[in-house]
């Protein structure tokens, strides 16, 4: 019986096979989605922001790209998961908003995306697909037998990465 | 009714608070009752103030399609400004508005969204203003966006834009009348909540 569980703004959960994780209206968010194909361990992260801004609450781990990478592989090591076989595929990262006439100062949506890529970069997490950007909100299921993630959007249509 | 006080806020800020939508809410009704001829009715508001690791909270369903405008507000007590329609509501209005139905799908129908557009510009500027008013504050906004989505994706978007959010207070409330169901929602950046408090000698 596969269930599914839900991963809320600034969370972070953890599975396996056969369960799906799943984020429901990703706009500037990121659902960052860990996994290892061998022992079909699946994480996911709703990522908010880039960097502490203030300080986080221990419960928030998963609210920040810097805190929440870190603490998805930690925790996914735990359910038997292999360091080196992690993947990675993300999806969001929109602005959701356009301003006529004004460029957008601060593109959270991108930030957000190009700070979890760099970050996974450096933990030399594989970033095997990327479905961000646009302007428009996406809710996403990953599916721990597969390590498909399918990506859905109200006026767009929907894939799978 | 105040769902929720993890605010830190007195119950004499909360209420006063809550007045303060309240009215404000009231002002953006008379003004579209002018708009659309007809008379636009608001049920007892419902207002909550919630810090951000509950926000998830005022969205009953993420995935539900909504039609959402949304305003910077700047001046004395900077912000964000958000009404929130239900789709079928912005459908109806749009077309009352327009006098035509919408043909294709409502984000590619650009009369219809800029007719929405101006009627959250009008509930959202109305709503302002009065709090301006009754605070004696200098308030401006800029001009309004619109995006036709989810729930979630918009409350995200919203929230992210002011990327400081370990204490946001977010004062939400419902237009339940004959016309127009939806939600009004103010969010005071950082620092402008006691701006608006310390207005009202709280």
């Amino acid at each position: 019986m596969s269930a599914i569980i839900n991963v809320g703004m600034a969370e972070i959960k953890i599975t396996v096979s056969p369960h799906r994780l799943v984020s429901t209206g990703l706009g500037s968010c990121i659902g960052l989605c860990l996994y290892d194909p061998v022992s079909k361990v699946g994480g996911m992260a709703h990522i908010v922001l880039p960097a502490l801004t203030g300080f986080a609450g221990l419960d928030q781990g998963g609210k920040y790209a810097v805190t929440a990478i870190p603490l998805l592989v930690e925790n996914m090591l735990k359910f038997g998961a292999n360091r080196y076989r992690i993947t990675a595929k993300m999806a969001g990262g929109a602005e959701m908003f356009i301003f006529q006439g004004e460029e957008p100062i601060l593109k959270i949506g991108e930030r957000n995306a190009e700070t979890v890529k760099e970050i996974l970069d450096d933990a030399g997490i594989p970033l095997l697909a990327a479905e961000v950007g646009g302007n428009f909100g996406r809710t996403i299921l990953f599916d721990t037998e597969t390590g498909e993630l399918l990506v859905k959007t109200v006026n767009y249509g929907e894939r799978i990465i | 009714m105040i769902v929720d006080i993890t605010t830190g806020l007195s119950p004499e800020q909360s209420d006063a608070l809550r007045e303060l939508t309240n009215i404000g809410a009231s002002h953006a009704a008379t003004a579209l009752s002018k708009l659309l001829k007809t008379r636009v009715t608001l049920n007892v508001p419902l207002v909550q103030m919630v810090p951000f690791q509950h926000v998830s909270r005022l969205i009953p369903d993420p995935s539900a399609l909504v039609v959402a405008v949304y305003l910077k507000v700047v001046g004395d007590a900077p912000g964000k400004a958000l009404f929130l329609f239900e789709h079928e509501n912005a459908l109806r209005i749009a077309e009352l508005l327009n006098a035509a139905p919408c043909s294709q799908g409502l984000h590619q129908d650009e009369m219809a969204l800029s007719s929405l557009k101006e009627v959250g510009n009008i509930l959202l500027g109305s709503f302002l203003t009065a709090l301006a008013r009754l605070t004696k504050l200098y308030l401006n906004f800029s001009v309004p966006a619109i995006a036709v989505d989810m729930a979630g994706a918009i409350y995200d978007a919203v929230l992210l834009d002011a990327e400081y959010m370990d204490d946001w207070v977010f004062i939400q409330t419902n237009f339940a009348g004959n016309q127009v169901k939806g939600t009004l929602a103010f969010l005071p950046d950082t620092g402008s909540l006691n701006i608006l408090l310390g207005a009202l000698g709280l």
